[in-house]
């Protein structure tokens, strides 16, 4: 009996003069492992990060061509200028900002209403959100296969039904509607997700402040307006900007839809920045052009999330605290 | 329900109404999300002479079964698959185990610095893509690692700030005591990571891989430019859809056969995803922490 | 649980779907995130993940491997065993066409000893002195004599420099030809609209094509039924120079330095003859797309007129079905000379695809057997014998398939076309030349918005000049 007690005493105190003894070197060997622990990450962020973006900015300013090192030339802010002096460039940016003024706003509202709607009560909830979220799961070419037999002009399904009530019809949702067409594919293809964020920061908001509200007398729409919009806006926050971010850069769906290959030129209207950028890399073995590109559009999209986080100030709810009131 | 006051049967029906509109919306959306992937699956069993016909018929006829044969033998379609898989699955395995620590290190671990850099994780999740894949290429170009496998698995052990910040989160909310015990048993950092973090973060683990899965399973651009015709992944064998029958050494296309290798192509995801789901979509709830 | 461990385990559920959202919205982002650690830290053993494709294997240490790219169908696994089996010494390696790549390895030191290639790269490549002199070679070949090559081959002899394309030492080799520019036609549907069947010995003027064309297309509403012709838009820069020379002008200053087209009326209506056809819809064009490509669309039989050259009489076998293999059979569906702009008959090759040794090879003798054997031996006849192009040398020419009506008809023309098939273009050095080339890739690009009226066709034609000289700009800073 003894023993065991004795045993026991030793091994609760042994640990506690450890504790006590080292909690300096502790200190240490805990910075040590902190570095240890990110350090694939930090090695990674160093060279694949930093350096291809240094090596990045200096080849902006020369003629690369993507090949011969021998015949490089320093070119000085030449690129730079010469994008401003690009019409396709200027055009290739406008249609690109017309792009996600389209496509954000339209994401948000439908993946906000398929949340809300999956919010009330609804009984087979599971059923819908992972229905809602499939086409993200999709990979994009498969996508672009599918949306390409629909949007057809000859014999595509649309234009078929439409043909029932109007013989003939022969819209052009490749070229002529190509930026709605291309909203409708990212929409359907991206709303699950918007949708299940959204859910999830809807269930996040406690019942009984919503039920209060309508005890207080307001109407539903009052409750929505005051209540679960206000309480929503860190999210719509931060999905507006990475709507952005994503429009901004849009590439691959009007190049998948055009043919698929890296030189494939979508139509005009869906003719993005991006788009533009990758055309003079690697149709015109520009690189050194095209990453002055690049950059610009870089510069662009960071002035564009600053713009929306020094407005964040005015809209942005943030719930102090809030969640935890309702218990 | 006899007990209901006029004023709450009111609310009750219009409560019912509400949610019958409710339905309708739903079963609406639902079908407009699904005809796109029904069509595709009835038109891979058209004969390429039949999908240029109009107007187009909703059923195959004749069924052309073959198209999947075709499909599968047309191209060395496993290959390809197998490209895929490896690549998904060599950088999913690197950047789920390196997030994960990475994140563990966020979440638990002090030093200084480390608001700092984690500042820079966060910063990283909003740098567009596109501002590295280019000046990448051309790093990895003239390293000759291009057309290589390399950049995969290089990208994979940098981790992927996302996924730290996911393991960081998710690491976050275990109990400070789970940690305590284990330091008292004398465990340093490392193993408390691989013993007891880690091993408790499996729903963590299946969504972050299963996510990295999907996204180089559906990755386009990665390997139509960093990869030659040999080496490349479905998605940009797909994409470029040069399924054309023996003897043509032109290599021109034939959409329904595509359309058949492109149904077979989406099948791994959506697997992986119905297989996770209750992970991915309820996550955090069930965190083994029992 | 306790109360603050369920809140923490809500909060980071809701964190844990928003960044589970957000992975998957970053769809590129997740590939490409910025990543790791320095090739020469990677430990040597991990090359299996660059080596566990399929299909690489090793040489044998005492054998010298010859690299050619070259498509599959193209140089196929057996022809590859029967050339080893021939030379015992080498072994060949397929890789894929791929001219970036080709590049690449040649800056690594390490270039592939045979590109594949089509005529309008060679004048760049043999600017930067890419392509190995092979004369001294074919001088002693008792294979390849250069009387005995076809005159597509010019566009592989070169006597001086970049710009003297046509005659002396060779350079290079198609491995089959075409005069590209033959027409394909389908008598049913020209019976159909009451045309007068087209002559086999008679070329068409472009006029004449368009008129056939107004008279094919069949509209239903807006949706275009039939179609009335259409050509591969890739190569429409070489049609316009083909046109143009043969009215004595070029769509190039005589140095190729700049290109002349705003103030050239005759390449103005070279292009607009092409752009007319897209504004009438008898043609692909942006605003009228097809469901599939217009060899799918003539092998359905929705498309009447085809200019798409020799090489198709074996692509219209295997692109269409039963009914229409039928109709091919019984020579409904027939080849016409390559018609002519303004009655001037050109020659009709543009595309010449072909192989050259890499100069800077490390094995030129082994790598010029293999050359020679594929462009002389067993894989030469294999690709004579398929009817999907004319041979490389003349003596070959008694292979292509000559039996039954389709056959017979199509070489009937074909002979006749063989005739006018010494001229060549030249193309432009300063220039790529893939397909499609720099031109007409920017008239693809412009076309749309000239289509839409959105901009008038002279600020398309501006908008092609000045972005193509910028394009030449660029070559000559890259060659110079």
């Amino acid at each position: 009996m003894a023993t065991t007690y004795s045993k026991t005493t030793l091994s609760a105190n042994k640990p506690r003069r450890w504790f006590w003894q080292r909690t300096h070197t502790r200190r240490i060997t805990r910075s040590i492992a902190f570095y240890a622990f990110i350090s694939p990450w930090l090695i990674g962020f160093v060279l694949l990060g930093i350096i291809p973006l240094a090596v990045g900015i200096l080849a902006s300013f020369t003629n690369y061509d993507g090949i011969n090192v021998e015949t490089v030339k320093w070119l000085g802010s030449r690129n730079y200028s010469r994008v401003f002096n690009d019409s396709e460039a200027i055009y290739a940016f406008q249609r690109t900002l017309l792009w996600s003024a389209l496509n954000v706003p339209i994401w948000l509202v439908v993946s906000f209403t398929l949340a809300l709607i999956l919010n009330q009560g609804i009984k087979a909830r599971g059923f819908f959100r992972t229905l809602f979220y499939l086409p993200s799961i999709i990979p994009v070419v498969a996508v672009v296969w599918a949306w390409r037999l629909l949007l057809d002009p000859n014999n595509g399904v649309l234009n078929a039904i439409i043909s029932i009530f109007r013989p003939g019809t022969a819209i052009l949702w490749t070229t002529e509607y190509a930026l709605p067409s291309l909203t409708a594919i990212s929409v359907w293809k991206g709303a699950g997700v918007g949708m299940v964020i959204f859910l999830a920061g809807l269930q996040g908001i406690p019942r009984e402040l919503e039920e209060a509200a309508v005890i207080d007398g307001a109407t539903r729409l009052r409750v929505f307006l005051h209540v679960t919009i206000p309480l929503m806006t860190p999210v719509i926050f931060f999905q507006l900007i990475l709507g952005i971010i994503g429009s901004l850069q849009q590439f691959d769906l009007p190049v998948l839809l055009a043919g698929g290959r890296i030189g494939s030129v979508p139509p005009r209207a869906t003719y993005f920045y991006v788009v533009h950028t990758m055309q003079q890399i690697f149709t015109f073995s520009r690189f050194g052009y095209g990453l002055a590109l690049m950059w610009l559009l870089f510069v662009v999209i960071v002035i564009f999330t600053v713009i929306v986080f020094r407005t964040s100030r005015y809209w942005v709810y943030y719930e102090v605290e809030a969640k935890g009131e309702g218990k | 329900m006899s007990a209901l006051s006029p004023v709450q049967r009111r609310d009750s029906r219009r409560k019912r109404i509400r949610q019958g509109f409710a339905y309708v919306i739903l079963y609406v959306t639902a079908f407009l999300l699904a005809v796109p992937i029904i069509w595709v699956i009835l038109s891979s069993f058209k004969a390429e002479s039949e999908y240029v016909k109009y107007p187009p018929q909703v059923l195959p006829n004749p069924f052309v079964w073959d198209n999947y044969v075709h499909a599968l033998t047309w191209i060395p379609f496993f290959q390809f698959a197998w490209n895929s898989t490896f690549l998904a699955t060599v950088f999913s395995t690197l950047t789920v185990v390196t997030s994960a620590m990475v994140g563990f290190a966020f979440a638990r671990l002090e030093a200084p610095g480390k608001g700092r850099l984690f500042g820079i994780v966060v910063s990283l999740l909003m740098v567009p893509a596109i501002v590295t894949i280019i000046p990448q290429f051309v790093l990895f170009a003239r390293l000759h690692l291009t057309n290589t496998y390399w950049p995969w698995v290089l990208w994979g052990v940098s981790a992927s700030p996302f996924h730290i910040f996911l393991f960081r989160q998710f690491f976050t909310g275990v109990p400070k005591e789970l940690e305590d015990a284990a330091e008292v048993d004398g465990a340093g950092p490392f193993r408390i990571f691989w013993q007891i973090f880690l091993p408790n973060a499996q729903p963590a683990l299946a969504t972050s891989f299963i996510l990295n899965f999907v996204g180089v399973w559906g990755d386009w651009l990665a390997p139509i430019i960093y990869l030659d015709v040999k080496k490349t992944t479905l998605a940009v064998k797909l994409a470029t859809a040069t399924y054309s029958n023996p003897g043509d050494p032109t290599s021109q296309i034939l959409v329904t056969i595509t359309l058949a290798a492109a149904v077979i192509y989406t099948i791994p995801p959506v697997v992986m995803f119905f297989l996770a789901q209750r992970n991915i979509m309820e996550g955090v709830v069930t965190t083994g922490l029992k | 649980m306790n109360e603050s461990l369920k809140q923490s385990m809500r909060m980071s559920r809701r964190d844990f779907l928003r960044v589970t959202g957000l992975t998957v919205a970053g769809g590129v982002l997740v590939a490409c995130a910025p990543a790791a650690p320095p090739p020469a830290a990677v430990p040597a053993a991990d090359t299996s993940a660059a080596q566990s494709t399929p299909g690489t294997s090793a040489p044998a240490a005492d054998k010298i491997e010859v690299q050619m790219m070259m498509n599959g169908p193209e140089f196929t696994d057996a022809e590859i065993d029967i050339f080893q089996e021939k030379n015992p010494g080498i072994i060949a390696n397929r890789l894929d066409p791929d001219t970036t790549r080709y590049f690449a390895m040649l800056a690594a030191g390490n270039p592939p000893d045979i590109l594949r290639l089509q005529a309008p790269q060679f004048p760049q490549l043999l600017a930067r002195k890419i392509p190995l002199n092979l004369q001294p070679f074919i001088d002693v070949s008792e294979l390849v004599h250069v009387e005995d090559l076809a005159p597509a081959n010019n566009y592989y002899r070169s006597g001086s420099d970049a710009l003297e394309i046509g005659d002396g030492d060779v350079y290079g080799m198609v491995k089959d030809w075409s005069p590209d520019m033959t027409l394909w036609a389908n008598l049913d549907l020209i019976e159909e609209a009451g045309l007068p069947a087209p002559s086999f010995d008679e070329a068409m003027t472009y006029q004449d094509v368009r008129l056939y064309a107004e008279k094919l297309v069949k509209f239903e509403g807006d949706r275009t039924v039939n179609r009335g012709f259409d050509t591969n838009q890739p190569w429409i820069e070489r049609f316009w120079m083909v046109w143009l020379e043969g009215m004595g002008n070029s769509l190039f200053s005589d140095d190729f330095k700049e290109m002349q087209l705003v103030k050239n009326d005759e390449a103005r209506e070279a292009v607009a003859w092409h752009f007319d056809l897209s504004t009438d819809k008898l043609s692909i064009s942006p605003s009228n797309p097809s469901p599939s490509w217009f060899g799918q669309d003539f092998a359905t039989g929705t498309l009447g007129l085809l200019q798409f050259g020799f090489w198709y009489s074996g692509g219209i076998e295997v692109w269409s079905d039963d009914a229409m293999k039928e109709k091919t059979a019984a020579g409904r569906i027939v080849m016409l000379p390559s018609p002519t702009w303004k009655g001037v008959k050109r020659g009709p090759t543009i595309t010449a695809t072909g192989t050259i040794v890499t100069a800077a090879t490390k094995h030129p003798e082994e790598a010029y057997r293999l050359f020679e054997w594929y462009n002389a031996e067993e894989a030469a006849d294999n690709r004579a014998k398929s009817g999907w192009g004319v041979p490389a040398l003349k003596s070959k020419y008694a292979m292509i398939p000559k039996e039954g009506a389709y056959r017979s008809q199509v070489w009937g023309v074909l002979e006749k076309e063989l005739k006018d098939a010494e001229t060549i273009v030249k193309f432009n050095p300063f220039l790529a030349g893939g397909e499609p080339g720099e031109v007409a890739s920017l008239y693809a690009q412009f076309m749309e918005q000239t289509l839409n009226g959105d901009i008038t066709f002279d600020e398309m034609l501006e908008k092609i000049e000045t972005q193509t000289n910028t394009a030449i700009q660029d070559g000559i800073d890259r060659i110079l």
